[in-house]
């Protein structure tokens, strides 16, 4: 196959770091974006002719476009962006923070279709390439821990499925992700079985042929598919 | 932004297009390029089989919407055409007054611009030599935005033409067209048996016809390697009838295209990547003849396999790779007996080989010589793609270093290297010289140049040199 050439967004640590260092494994190029310049230095450092760093603050939205630009050129061209920046900060049960929630939307949603967006217009415009939202389960309803994380999942998988209805006569497949809990710097301070990010990003890739919102587990699929359809009033007396 | 590649769809890649309409626009387009340090691909109707015209995110200036023929001239023959008109239209324009050019390719598809950028050979570059000779007056723009005219008593003209887009473009043309006593070709037909009979039949009918083109079955082995077909032709002096004119005329779609139809996934025309299928036509082409001389219309004869639009398709993915080595005539068939024989040894087999005799061309990119040409269509399977790559490299080493040249229209191997290997230092320097004072800034490339590594004189990519020549383009402004 091919080696194909993959921006990933929030790849300094955790589950974008994890798909960095597998792809650029087997042959792929991948070009990794966040903040911290020394923790993607460090990611890189497992292959460094197949990972190239750039670091960005995807809550500055106007550099992104030139940036995406100078990252496909360096590339030699763009067959897949992963979107798997996200924050999800602590918040106390009785902790109603402005700020702090529009933080999390600026990472998780504004952020994404910045990136998104660009990656759409370029893939639909040659008719091909594959573009992956790192979503989780947690926006599959409203749970009362971070409300705001909840929404901002719920809001890029329907942000995603509209592109993917978009795109799908052009050749391009939308992919949206929606792992469980993971082991990563995100989860640290949470005690529950949490999967490693090895087997999610493995499990990422083989899927990355296939269109649509992808569950990691096959148990989270069924369980939501059930979740789902919970009245409100039922599903907030479940112990979680 | 648009997926691309050349004719044999192995360079896919993605690029900037830019629609280039009239010569203010690509002025616009250097002056952007400067002040966002980019560089520009030139391009015409993409028809090079390598990555000539190609640019991996690259800005390519598509030059196809300058397409206008702004002067045509009965009495002198003489045609002035902007670059993006296509062969097509102009073979049409002239045929209707009873002209010709003086060489076309294979493919009417392709621009005026990109033929003479490459410097394109005819079935009759044993006469007649290449495109370029038959030019009178070109207009050019390097990459300092103005339009220059340059005619054949500038050492320049003999330099742009045939030097791949690489000093700018050139904006418009004027050819000499020659006169023809008919729209039809008295075309014969030979069947020889082994390569020495290709060689002997050639010699011979290249002494007196126009035009000769050899289609040899790669398959044919021992005895008969080589064997093949041979046509030759030259201009009937019965004058057409009205229904031969409008026939040629008129662009058509063959009957076989429809059956083949190379566009549909499953159509029959992708039998042809079966070697066996291949092997079977070949035998039926070289074993039956139906005719042994024919008159034919000259678009069906020079372009025939326009009637296949797209056919190229049938070899996708894997796409399809032209190897096309040009050899001294005095070596020619001891160097093509080897090649076919090591074709089958590697089971390599082309699905057209294709035998052109020429001689030299007075331009410095002169790819031919006195020489012939053998122009081999490998097919790329997947599976065998780094196996045929390889064996191509070697190849090509193989004969660059018994004096073979190769032509930029058909390349996806030269290397840097390779250049020297037929270029003279002299020469190399010339052309470095010329691109310093038309392009000092870099901006002309593609990545067929990128891999060939060349460039102006040594420098930070998009600045100028202190020190390169200073810019002193010869040519008269227009
Ligand atoms: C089926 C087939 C048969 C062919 N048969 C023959 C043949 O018999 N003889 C032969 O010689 N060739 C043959 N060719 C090759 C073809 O004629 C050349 O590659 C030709 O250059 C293609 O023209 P184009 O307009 O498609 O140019 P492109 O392929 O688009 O560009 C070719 C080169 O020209 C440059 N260029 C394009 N326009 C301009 C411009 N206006 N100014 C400056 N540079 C420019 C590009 O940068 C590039 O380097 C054949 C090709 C095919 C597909
Ligand atoms: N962990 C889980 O249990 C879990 C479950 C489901 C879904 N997810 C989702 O999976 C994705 C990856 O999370 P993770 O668990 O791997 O967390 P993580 O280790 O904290 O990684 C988050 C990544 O996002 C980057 N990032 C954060 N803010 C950024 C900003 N403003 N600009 C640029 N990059 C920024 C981080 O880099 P810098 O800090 O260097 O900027 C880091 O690379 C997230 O979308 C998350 O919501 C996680």
């Amino acid at each position: 196959m091919k080696p194909l050439r993959v921006i990933i967004v929030g790849g300094s640590s955790g589950l974008g770091a994890e798909l960095a260092r597998q792809l650029a494994a087997r042959g792929d190029e991948v070009a990794i974006l966040a903040r911290r310049a020394d923790a993607l230095e460090a990611v890189a450092r497992f292959q460094p002719d197949r990972i190239r760093t750039y670091p960005h603050d995807v809550t500055h939205t106007d550099e992104a476009a030139a940036l995406f630009e100078d990252i496909c050129r360096d590339l030699g061209g763009l067959d897949l962006l992963i979107y798997a920046a996200g924050i999800m900060p602590q918040i106390e049960p009785n902790e109603f923070d402005t700020e702090k929630d529009q933080a999390i939307f600026r990472v998780n949603v504004e952020g994404a279709i910045a990136w998104c967006n660009l990656a759409a217009t370029r893939f639909q415009a040659v008719g091909a390439g594959t573009l992956v939202g790192i979503g989780s389960v947690a926006g599959d309803r409203g749970r009362p821990g971070h409300p705001a994380y909840h929404a901002s999942k719920a809001a890029l998988a329907t942000y995603l499925e509209s592109l993917r209805n978009r795109l799908w006569r052009s050749g391009v497949r939308v992919i949206t992700i929606k792992p469980g809990p993971l082991d990563t710097p995100m989860t640290q301070h949470l005690s529950m079985a949490k999967m490693p990010v090895a087997v999610a990003a493995k499990k990422i890739i083989r899927g990355l042929n296939r269109d649509g919102e992808q569950y990691l587990q096959l148990s989270h699929r069924l369980i939501f598919a059930v979740l789902r359809l919970l009245p409100s009033a039922i599903f907030r007396r479940i112990r979680r | 932004m648009r997926r691309l590649s050349g004719f044999g769809m192995r360079d896919l890649h993605d690029a900037y297009v830019i629609p280039i309409d009239r010569e203010e626009a690509l002025r616009e387009l250097l002056d952007l390029a400067k002040i966002s340090r980019r560089q520009i691909t030139l391009r015409g109707a993409g028809q090079s089989y390598g990555d000539a015209a190609g640019a991996p995110e690259g800005w390519i200036a598509d030059l196809r919407p300058m397409n206008q023929i702004l002067n045509w001239d009965q009495t002198t023959g003489l045609l002035t055409a902007q670059a993006g008109v296509t062969l097509a239209t102009l073979c049409r324009h002239v045929l209707a007054d009873g002209f010709w050019p003086a060489v076309v390719s294979g493919t009417s598809a392709i621009t005026l611009g990109g033929a003479l950028a490459m410097n394109i050979h005819g079935k009759n570059a044993f006469r007649e030599g290449t495109l370029g000779e038959s030019v009178t007056e070109i207009v050019v723009m390097g990459s300092r935005g103005i339009a220059k005219r340059l005619t054949p008593d500038d050492r320049d003209f003999w330099i742009w033409i045939g030097g791949a887009g690489q000093f700018g473009a050139i904006l418009q043309a004027t050819l000499r067209m020659k006169r023809l006593p008919s729209a039809a070709l008295e075309v014969r037909v030979f069947r020889a048996s082994s390569l020495q009979e290709q060689f002997e039949i050639f010699e011979r009918e290249t002494a007196d016809q126009e035009y000769c083109v050899g289609w040899l079955d790669g398959f044919a082995s021992g005895e008969e390697l080589g064997r093949g077909l041979i046509h030759s032709a030259r201009s009937s002096e019965t004058p057409s009838s009205e229904a031969e004119l409008r026939r040629a005329l008129q662009p058509r779609r063959s009957l076989a295209s429809k059956i083949l139809l190379p566009e549909r996934r499953w159509g029959l025309g992708r039998m042809l990547q079966f070697p066996l299928v291949r092997k079977v036509i070949h035998a039926l082409k070289s074993d039956v003849i139906l005719h042994d001389h024919f008159r034919q219309n000259c678009f069906d004869f020079h372009f025939l396999l326009d009637a296949l639009p797209n056919w190229q398709k049938v070899f996708s993915p894997g796409g399809l790779i032209q190897f096309q080595p040009f050899v001294p005539w005095d070596d020619a068939l001891n160097t093509f007996r080897t090649l076919l024989q090591d074709c089958q040894d590697h089971d390599f087999v082309p699905s057209l080989a294709v035998l052109k005799k020429h001689r030299a061309s007075p331009f410095a990119l002169d790819y031919a010589g006195d020489s012939y040409s053998l122009a081999l269509d490998f097919p790329v399977q997947l599976h065998r793609e780094s196996q045929l790559l390889s064996f191509l490299e070697g190849q090509t080493e193989r004969l660059l270093m018994q004096g073979s040249r190769f032509y930029f229209a058909k390349d996806i191997l030269l290397q840097p290297q390779h250049l020297g290997m037929f270029l003279a230092p002299s020469l190399l320097h010339e052309l470095q010289d010329a691109k310093s004072r038309w392009d000092p800034e870099n901006l002309f490339t593609s990545a067929q140049a990128e891999r060939m590594g060349w460039q102006a004189k040594p420098n930070e990519k998009g600045s100028p040199t202190a020190g390169t020549v200073e810019p002193q383009d010869r040519g008269e402004n227009v």
